[in-house]
């Protein structure tokens, strides 16, 4: 049998396509004037364009953010924030997330790539990514100029020697201490200063409760040592970015910090990480530590009969001699920051986001349920009112519960206390040079005095390199 | 000591040998599958025993796993990415291997040992050169990206791998199948490979476990969600700042290892005389 298709004897018909799924017979007369057709229409559209469908391409936004603490804080940003700012503004909006520990390491390969996110949010501040980063001064200017700024933000995301704001900041997360108020009531004291946390340690270790301040390379170790050191009267740097780390203020902390160790504390803290301390005080192992309100939020959740045995107190006063300060660094430090390398449009449109959040900042302060502290002050209008009247811990009979937090502004400070959180002590930070200066003679490995001329020796080579590339 | 005496001792010490390796490897299995149905309640008290149920089971941490999270698509592209990376492996580490095991005689051996080396290079402190390559051919934020990089650090492993393997079958196999006819390359696909099938298989178990258990690169090269991998993704949304969902977490890495251990299990006796098989002449 013979086939019709190509090649045959009907040399006059072809088959054709017609559509997706049909074939036709047509004559070579039928076929020409259907390509004639074809072609003029081809032709006459280009002179005269006929209507067609045009999509315009939608912007699009990208994030990236660590994984919030309250799960419902990103369901509410990304679910419900973003979707309605991005449908005002024919935005399409993509939130990555990361680990919170791998911020950094993530950041240095967008670097590398240059090529990354529109708005890369950072866990704490982010002096040393300075070269790489926007200058965000005419985004926090007049912001300030609206609702004022909370000092430690500024100190925390600006740098005086270049003029240069390098991230904005919309949040930052108190680190009051979390104590079992009923062991403490057993022995008659109160967390208020580092003496009495020495003095009730003792008793509180002796009943099987602990003090908890982890001496590891953790974050939560930096923060709890810096606060003591403070409290102390002294620091790793003064007002001028000149390492002060060794003087007799520190040893005096040190000393402390080795008395707490070995009279109130288990050998544990060395080896901690940052969910430690959580998971001491749920469960029920410490009876005092240095926190965000994680814990609190966590017991409400998971164990609400035993929630009310926890209770916030203040950062701890220092010793009246020294001083007497009180002072607490923040415990996490949000702060937006916008890439160099990013296209000029997306810049606009990243920074027109974040003055819109801003503006609305209100609505995530109670979406991550009192965990960030608005760095503009007057983006929430009646912040006491809400702390003091918190709906989880009235249900819980706690109506005070948070009380703590409403004097944060006051006893919160930025790391690189007395100065600005530049980039040599943003590398301090990470390689937890402080919490190892305390532990390496909490351990009788070190004096106090040759722990505080070690710690000067390793800090000082770091902030002559940061000097010599103009940035302190 | 009477034979039967020292019989008995010596077999009682092969089991209690046996109880503990036993022991030593099932325990994390146990631990993960014990906390994936743990109350997180009963979890933190101290005063319970960790490995009894002191409160009702619960599913309530395999729901968060799979609703919460994209578990099932993690666990997708892991497998996915794995089976990619066995392949190219596979297709450069067989002939490097044999050509270093057999043609490149005077310095095969230092140029096995070279290659080696570079698996030492840890991925710390490759990731940010790396990660500009990634850019350039523009696979950011995608797992081609990991398909792209993991066999710089699969291939080299195992081409020293298989090198040691080939050594071990004596050559004059080859050689007569070369009289009979056979070029170099039918020798190696008719005679060599099929006897190499334990050396073949441990080379594919290792470089599927080295690619599914690869955390840095994962986590530097991606970040949506629907392209990470299990490495990356379980820690991602399970470890919140410092909250850990520890019942998830473990049902996350319980599931995620079953396949490589039934695996291992199912093909011990060959990936053992694998292993050993380049270790004695």
């Amino acid at each position: 049998m013979k086939s019709n298709m190509g090649g045959s004897p009907m040399a006059e018909t072809k088959w054709v396509r017609t559509d997706d799924h049909r074939w036709q017979l047509v004559t070579r007369r039928k076929l020409l004037k259907a390509a004639a057709a074809g072609a003029a229409a081809v032709g006459l559209g280009s002179v005269f364009p006929l209507p067609q469908i045009v999509r315009a391409q939608m912007r699009r936004l990208t994030f990236l953010h660590w994984s919030h603490f309250v799960p419902g804080f990103d369901k509410w940003f990304e679910g419900e924030y973003t979707k309605e700012w991005g449908k005002a503004h024919d935005v399409e909006i993509v939130v990555d997330h990361v680990p919170s520990s791998q911020v950094a390491p993530r950041a240095a390969a967008e670097v590398s790539a240059r090529k990354g996110h529109d708005l890369y949010q950072f866990i704490t501040p982010a002096p040393n990514f300075e070269p790489e980063l926007e200058d965000m001064g005419d985004l926090v200017e007049p912001l300030i100029q609206k609702y004022g700024i909370v000092e430690l933000a500024k100190r925390s995301t600006y740098n005086p020697k270049t003029k240069k704001w390098f991230g904005l900041s919309l949040s930052f997360t108190p680190d009051p201490a979390h104590y079992r108020k009923d062991a403490w009531d057993e022995v008659g004291f109160v967390p208020d200063s580092w003496d009495n946390i020495l003095k009730a340690g003792r008793q509180l270790k002796a009943k099987g409760f602990p003090i908890g301040i982890a001496l590891s390379s953790c974050i939560d170790s930096n923060m709890a040592t810096r606060d003591c050191l403070w409290s102390f009267g002294s620091s790793i740097q003064n007002e001028s970015a000149e390492v002060v780390i060794n003087n007799k203020n520190t040893v005096e902390a040190i000393k402390y910090m080795r008395a707490v160790f070995k009279e109130t504390m288990d050998p544990e803290v060395l080896a901690w990480d940052d969910s430690s301390n959580n998971r001491g005080m749920e469960a029920g192992k410490i009876s005092w530590t240095l926190n965000a309100i994680s814990i609190s939020r966590s017991l409400e959740k998971n164990n609400p009969q035993f929630t009310p045995k926890v209770q916030i107190w203040r950062a701890p006063r220092g010793p009246q001699p020294l001083g007497g300060k009180r002072l607490g660094a923040e415990h996490v430090f949000f702060s937006y920051a916008i890439w160099k390398f990013t296209p000029p449009a997306q810049k606009r449109l990243a920074k027109q986001f974040l003055l819109d959040y801003a503006n609305n900042w209100q609505r995530a302060f109670v979406g991550s349920e009192f965990y960030e502290f608005p760095s503009f002050p007057g983006t929430v209008s009646n912040l006491k009112e809400q702390v003091l009247h918190d709906q989880v811990a009235a249900k819980l009979g706690q109506p005070n519960r948070y009380k703590e937090l409403t004097t944060a502004v006051d006893w919160s400070t930025n790391v690189g206390f007395p100065g600005y959180a530049n980039g040599p002590e943003g590398e301090v930070f990470d390689t937890a040079l402080l919490p190892q200066m305390f532990a390496l003679a909490a351990t009788d490995r070190m004096s106090p005095e040759d722990a505080a001329k070690w710690a000067e020796q390793q800090m000082k080579p770091i902030f002559a390199k940061w000097k010599a590339r103009g940035l302190i | 000591m009477s034979l039967e005496l020292r019989r008995t001792l010596g077999r009682g010490a092969l089991y209690l040998s046996a109880v503990c390796f036993t022991f030593f490897a099932a325990f994390p299995f146990v631990w993960m599958g014990i906390t994936t149905f743990k109350r997180i309640l009963d979890l933190y008290n101290i005063h319970n025993n960790p490995f009894l149920f002191n409160l009702p089971p619960t599913l309530e941490n395999l729901q968060l796993l799979f609703q919460g999270t994209m578990f099932t698509r993690w666990v997708a592209n892991t497998a996915f990415v794995g089976a990619l990376v066995v392949i190219i492996t596979m297709l450069i580490a067989v002939p490097a291997g044999y050509s270093l095991a057999r043609l490149a005689r005077g310095w095969g051996q230092q140029l096995g040992i070279a290659i080696f080396l570079t698996y030492l290079v840890p991925p710390s402190l490759l990731f940010i050169p790396l990660s500009r390559v990634v850019s350039g051919v523009g696979l950011q934020d995608s797992f081609w990206s990991l398909v792209l990089v993991y066999p710089s650090f699969t291939i080299p492993f195992c081409t020293w791998l298989l090198m040691g393997f080939f050594k071990s079958i004596p050559g004059e196999l080859e050689e007569a199948a070369m009289v009979d006819g056979c070029n170099r390359l039918g020798a190696l696909r008719r005679i060599v490979l099929p006897i190499s099938a334990a050396g073949l298989l441990t080379v594919v178990i290792f470089a599927f476990t080295l690619s599914i258990q690869e955390f840095v690169y994962a986590l530097t090269f991606i970040s949506p969600s629907a392209q990470k991998t299990v490495s990356v993704g379980v820690p991602t949304d399970l470890i919140r700042g410092d909250v850990y969902y520890w019942g998830s977490l473990m049902a996350g890495a319980l599931i995620a290892s079953i396949p490589v251990a039934a695996l291992y299990s199912l093909f011990l006796d060959r990936f053992v005389s694998g292993l050993t098989a380049g270790a004695f002449k």
